[in-house]
């Protein structure tokens, strides 16, 4: 597919009420900490699940380790319980919380 | 033990050398697994996790929706582990069922011995010394693949 040479229709501008736009993304999950679970597990399986870097796997990774959660994703309901579901595939202990 | 005894050789390829006593080790402990995982005991609750805290409702639907699917995941990964289990070499497929097993394996062991962070290994006069014994061979195990596996 190749990029449109037509002019695009004029779209008008929308505007959301601003709760709306607050709620967009209001469900997310969280990872809590569990003696078991390696380390270097938990930062493979964040990298692996959601394509986080190293740095930003292994910087969630310590979150859960040093205060015991972390938020790892968030969206829709939809999207968070898949969410949620892919890391018990893996034994991770995630949650979901609506915002 | 040494990380050598796994090590990633190719691609797809990931050399195993173990014991025969620790493969047969490993077989019983994946049935041990299984029994939980199929029985849904008490036990095994730690590998189906409650997803809303705050809402049994919805804990309820999302329970529904996922518990089959969970428990067929589980028991895939546990047969593949299973025949994998006595191969010299195995692929990157085998490599993550091997993961998930033990990691199920590690779920349910220690559940049972209930682990602590930084648990050390008991006393020999402990009851549960050898529990620890194995939790951490399977800990090891765990983790030398998760190393090779990223190399």
């Amino acid at each position: 597919m190749s990029p449109s040479t037509q002019s695009s229709p004029v779209i008008e501008e929308i505007s959301f009420p601003s709760e709306f736009l607050e709620n967009e993304n209001p469900w997310k999950v969280i990872v809590w900490n569990d003696p078991i679970n390696l380390m270097s597990y938990v930062t493979w399986v964040l990298q692996k699940l959601f394509g986080y870097s190293r740095e930003k796997a292994d910087k969630l990774m310590m979150e859960v380790h040093t205060t015991g959660k972390a938020v790892v994703s968030s969206g829709d309901r939809e999207k968070a319980e898949l969410d949620a579901y892919r890391l018990h595939e893996y034994g991770l202990w995630a949650t979901i919380e609506q915002d | 033990m040494s990380a050598r005894e796994i090590e990633k050789v190719g691609d797809d390829r990931f050399k195993i050398e173990l014991a025969d006593q620790v493969r047969q080790l490993l077989l019983d402990l994946k049935e041990m697994t299984l029994t939980h995982v199929v029985s849904e005991s008490p036990i095994a609750k730690r590998i189906f996790p409650t997803a809303y805290n705050n809402s049994p409702e919805m804990e309820l639907d999302f329970e529904k929706l996922t518990r089959e699917p969970l428990m067929n995941h589980h028991q895939e990964n546990l047969s593949l582990f299973e025949r994998s289990l006595f191969k010299n070499e195995i692929n990157q497929e085998e490599v993550l069922a091997w993961i998930s097993a033990l990691n199920n394996m590690r779920l349910i062991l220690g559940t049972a011995l209930d682990i602590q962070e930084d648990q050390e290994i008991p006393k020999e006069t402990d009851p549960n010394y050898e529990g620890y014994l194995v939790y951490d061979l399977i800990t090891y195990l765990q983790g030398a693949l998760i190393e090779e596996i990223q190399r």
